[in-house]
C-alpha cells in the first residue's frame, strides 16, 4: 500500500483491521509511511477527526505489535519525541 | 499487624522483575510520575506485564490515552510474559485458597497476575506492583513495601507484593 492509498484508508474507514493494512514483513515500511504522512499532513491530522483517530490507532497497533516481540527482535519504529508529539496533538473534533 | 513498618522500597525492588498490574501503570501516569520508571530502571529492575493487563490498558475511551499507554510500555522496554498452563494452574490454586469472607472480587486478570507472580517469584526474584490490595489479600500476598505517589492534594500507594505459596492449597 503506497502513501496515498494509506491516507485514503485512514480517512475513509471507521475501523481499520490490521490485516487490511499490513503484513508482518511490511511493518517497517508502514511506520516509515506514517512518519511521512505526519510530516506532510500535520494540519489535516490536527483537524480531521477520523484521520487523526485512525492514524493514532495504527501507530499504537505498531507499538503493540513490537511489544509482543522479544527485545532483541523489536523494530523500535518511532522515537520518543515523535510519540510525545502525537500524544499531545489536540483532539480533532 | 494494623500498622506498617516496611523497608525502603528501593531495597525491596532492586534488580527484581516487576510485574505490573494495570492500575499501577495507570496510577503512575495519572500522578505524572513517569520518572519513577527511570528510577526503577537505575535499580536494575526489569518491567514485565501479561497480555490481560495490556488489554485492560487499551480498554480506555480515547485513542490518545491508548497511544500514551502503548508508548509508555514501549519507551520503558516492558516485556510481555506469556501465560502458560503452569500460570493457569497456579492461578486456580490461588483462587481456591483465598481467605473466606474476602470483600473483593478479583478478576481473571488478577488471578493470572497471581499465578505469574507464583511462577516467577522464586526463580526470577519477581514482585507484583499494584495499587489495589483488595484483590491480592494477605497472607497469600505479603506486602513487602510501598511506593507512595503524590500530587498537591492526594497520596496513593503502589504496593509491592510477594507471594507465599505455603498459604496456597496443593
Amino acid at each position: 500500500m503506497n502513501k496515498t492509498q494509506l491516507l485514503n484508508k485512514l480517512r475513509s474507514e471507521e475501523y481499520i483491521l490490521p490485516k487490511d493494512i499490513v503484513s508482518e514483513d511490511q511493518l517497517d515500511e508502514l511506520a516509515h509511511t506514517l512518519i511521512e504522512i505526519f510530516n506532510e499532513q500535520k494540519p489535516q491530522l490536527e483537524s480531521e477527526k477520523r484521520l487523526q483517530q485512525n492514524y493514532l490507532e495504527v501507530v499504537n497497533y505498531l507499538l503493540i505489535q513490537d511489544l509482543n516481540k522479544p527485545k532483541s527482535r523489536r523494530h523500535d519504529f518511532f522515537d520518543t519525541s515523535f510519540l510525545n508529539t502525537l500524544i499531545s496533538l489536540p483532539a480533532a473534533t | 499487624m494494623p500498622y506498617l513498618a516496611t523497608p525502603d522500597w528501593k531495597q525491596v525492588v532492586r534488580a527484581k522483575w516487576l510485574i505490573f498490574d494495570t492500575d499501577a501503570i495507570i496510577s503512575i501516569i495519572e500522578f505524572k510520575a513517569e520518572d519513577l520508571f527511570n528510577s526503577l530502571k537505575r535499580l536494575g529492575c526489569t518491567f514485565v506485564y501479561i497480555h490481560p493487563v495490556l488489554l485492560e490498558l487499551m480498554n480506555t475511551d480515547t485513542v490518545q490515552k491508548r497511544l500514551q499507554r502503548g508508548a509508555l510500555l514501549s519507551e520503558h522496554e516492558f516485556t510481555q510474559l506469556n501465560i502458560t498452563q503452569t500460570e493457569r494452574n497456579l492461578s486456580n490454586r490461588i483462587q481456591k485458597s483465598l481467605p473466606l469472607g474476602v470483600k473483593s472480587k478479583p478478576s481473571s486478570t488478577d488471578f493470572y497476575l497471581g499465578g505469574t507472580l507464583a511462577k516467577y517469584g522464586q526463580s526470577q526474584n519477581a514482585v507484583l506492583l499494584t495499587s489495589n490490595t483488595k484483590d491480592f489479600p494477605m497472607p497469600i500476598f505479603p506486602r513487602l513495601s510501598f511506593i507512595n505517589l503524590q500530587n498537591t492534594t492526594e497520596v496513593k500507594a503502589i504496593s509491592v507484593l510477594g507471594v507465599d505459596m505455603s498459604k496456597v492449597l496443593e
